[in-house]
């Protein structure tokens, strides 16, 4: 109990911390100019829904308002969700420990009635308050640049290479299901990366390393020759949020790919718990 | 010791607690652990102890099987070269750094468990201070009692403390060394803790600074506080601590307290006389071997209270006395005496 009461004045500190830095506001800023620019891109393209006929064998007509609200939330979720953020969240957790090492700060803070577990534990959590607000934050601007600019319709969904139509308001579930397991993918991500701050003494490093070993899953992942490694990548269960958007919504899969995340989570986060505990503080 | 401080100490915490929104069972466990703190203290517990601490990093022995006792009341100060060992004995007490062997507890805490750093127990500035430099000094110091569960009642208390009041609410990124240093020693006194450890708190501090920062130690050890400082400044270690304990190669070569380790009962004593030789037997008539200097002036060892005998005995003989100085060894002396090289590894 003692613990928990020591964990949480310590993840309200890391909160407290994190919030009133600047920094942590470039990564929503960033977010807000690519899904503006990709809003206006969009705009005043026209419509791409030409292109959806390459999908298929022949070329075919779509009728109606194919860009619409839900659209853009479907269209922010592989460009920003997958790439953008992760590099961001990527960044951040690379620095939660790691920076503090550097800058000496982690020294202060141990110095106070808090186990190195619950300042662990307090920072992951920071770290996945961060994710989900940035995931939340990106949704939520997409939605509204869409409804602003686009305004509401049914959703034409290309993003897992077959062309599904959702109604609007089935669309809306799928995006919040598919923006709600995204930002689940982030907060492993960022688990990991705090597993890599432990493990390295700069920031820069922790992250870098975090991303080279998405890029490398997502590259072996290409390769037939490691197709049964891929379900142990944590890239394959980062497509969670492609789930909700194919037309039948299979949750056996989903939950599949949810428990090979929360595996990363647990694996990652035991092995920062060993590192840390252990480490000397010296600088 | 200060039974006022304790009192304050427990209200401040109960008030926090409540602060916190926290049950009342945590703040009564809180205040029962600190009382038994307070009655371990009174019972004659050392404030700080360690039992062969040892620490090593691959072939190097940085702290060598270290016995030491503090007890409470007491400013002790910890003195050595660079990587003698102090600022690791230091990190040890406080959970920093994990002993290769031996053991070690403040207030009966063993200081590997969170119990040893909780509010109260000890205040801790190890190395250089760090800080968040976005935020303000007070800003940093609230952050601090809150991850240690008080509230910041005696932030303000602290700043006035160290002279930082004014720029309180000046980022700390905006802070020059010597400010940061003085934020460290408050950062170290919040929540008023029984057990202070200093490692190198004058370090960049103007004389003033320097001043203040001996004067306010001078008063902690008034209030009944236990600290722990390690300097390079061996003069502002006499001027301030109590006992001192010499550490090089990672072991502890001496220790106590200072007037014993710089041998208060005999002092060197010179003396100037008009008649020297005379002066020889009329000291040695009254048992004191004194010996001729260079200059025409004598040397003798003489107990301090012998002194007014020595010179009372000169004047019976008719001898005109023109100084008689007695020259206390220094802890700088008592320093280089130690200071040799010590096979490490």
């Amino acid at each position: 109990m003692h613990s928990l009461r020591r964990a949480g004045r310590a993840l309200q500190v890391e909160l407290c911390k994190m919030f009133t830095q600047r920094s942590t506001y470039a990564g929503f800023i960033i977010i807000a100019l690519v899904i503006g620019l990709i809003v206006y891109g969009t705009w005043r393209h026209g419509t791409r829904m030409d292109e959806l006929g390459r999908l298929g064998s022949e070329r075919f007509v779509v009728a109606g308002k194919a860009l619409t609200a839900p659209f853009v939330m479907q269209f922010v979720l592989p460009s920003v969700m997958e790439v953008l953020m992760a590099l961001l969240v990527a960044a951040v957790g690379g620095g939660l420990i790691a920076a503090e090492v550097r800058s000496g700060t982690l020294r202060t803070l141990l110095m106070r009635p808090v186990t190195r577990l619950e300042l662990l534990l307090a920072k992951v959590g920071a770290g996945w308050v961060y994710a989900l607000f940035l995931s939340l934050f990106a949704g939520l601007t997409a939605a509204a640049l869409g409804y602003l600019v686009f305004g509401e319709g049914d959703l034409v969904s290309i993003i897992t290479g077959r062309i599904v139509i959702f109604s609007h308001e089935e669309a809306l579930a799928r995006l919040g299901m598919a923006y709600g397991f995204a930002a689940l993918g982030r907060c492993a991500i960022i688990t990991v990366a705090i597993m890599l701050s432990c493990l390295f003494d700069n920031a820069l490093t922790a992250g870098a390393v975090t991303v080279a070993s998405l890029l490398c899953f997502r590259i072996l992942g290409e390769i037939p020759y490691f197709d049964t490694w891929e379900p142990y990548f944590l890239t394959t269960h980062l497509d969670v949020y492609l789930d909700p958007l194919k037309a039948e919504l299979d949750w056996n899969d989903v939950l599949r790919h949810v428990g090979g995340l929360a595996c990363y989570v647990v694996g990652a986060l035991a092995v920062a718990g060993v590192v840390f505990w252990r480490r000397d503080i010296t600088t | 010791m200060g039974g006022v401080d304790c009192n304050r100490n427990r209200q401040n915490e109960y008030g926090a607690t409540a602060d916190l929104g926290g049950p009342a069972g945590e703040e009564e466990s809180l205040c029962r652990r600190r009382e038994e703190d307070i009655a371990g203290l009174s019972k004659g517990m050392a404030a700080i102890e360690t039992y062969q601490l040892t620490k090593r990093y691959g072939p190097i022995l940085a702290v060598d099987r270290l016995d030491l006792r503090v007890d409470q009341g007491v400013v002790f100060g910890f003195l050595g070269p660079n990587g003698a060992g102090k600022s690791t004995t230091m990190k040890m007490l406080l959970g920093l750094v994990r002993p290769t062997a031996g053991r070690a507890w403040i207030v009966g805490h063993d200081c590997q468990s969170v119990k040893a750093r909780q509010a109260g127990v000890v205040g801790a500035m190890v190395e250089e201070p760090a800080f968040y430099p976005h935020l303000s000094g007070r800003e940093n110091l609230l952050l601090l009692c809150r991850l240690s569960g008080t509230g910041g009642d005696e932030v303000d208390w602290a700043l006035e403390k160290v002279g930082l009041s004014d720029v309180a609410r000046r980022k700390v990124g905006e802070y020059s060394h010597g400010m940061r240093q003085r934020l460290g020693i408050a950062a170290a006194l919040v929540p008023r803790p029984r057990v202070l450890i200093l490692d190198e708190p004058a370090s960049g501090l103007d004389p003033a600074g320097l001043r203040e920062v001996r004067d306010l130690l001078s008063g902690l050890r008034g209030e009944g506080l236990t600290v722990l400082l390690s300097s390079h400044l061996l003069y502002e270690v006499q001027m301030t601590c109590s006992h001192v304990g010499l550490m090089f190669g990672g072991r502890m070569v001496a220790t106590g307290p200072v007037g014993e380790l710089l041998g208060d009962e005999k002092v060197t004593v010179r003396v100037e006389v008009d008649q020297p030789d005379v002066a020889v037997n009329v000291l040695a008539a009254h048992g004191a071997c004194a010996e001729p200097a260079q200059d025409g002036a004598l040397t003798l060892k003489a107990a301090r209270s012998d002194l007014p005998a020595v010179v009372e005995a000169l004047v019976q003989a008719g001898l005109r006395v023109y100084s008689v100085v007695p020259h206390q060894r220094s802890l700088e002396e008592l320093y280089m005496e130690y200071a040799q090289p010590t096979p490490r590894g």
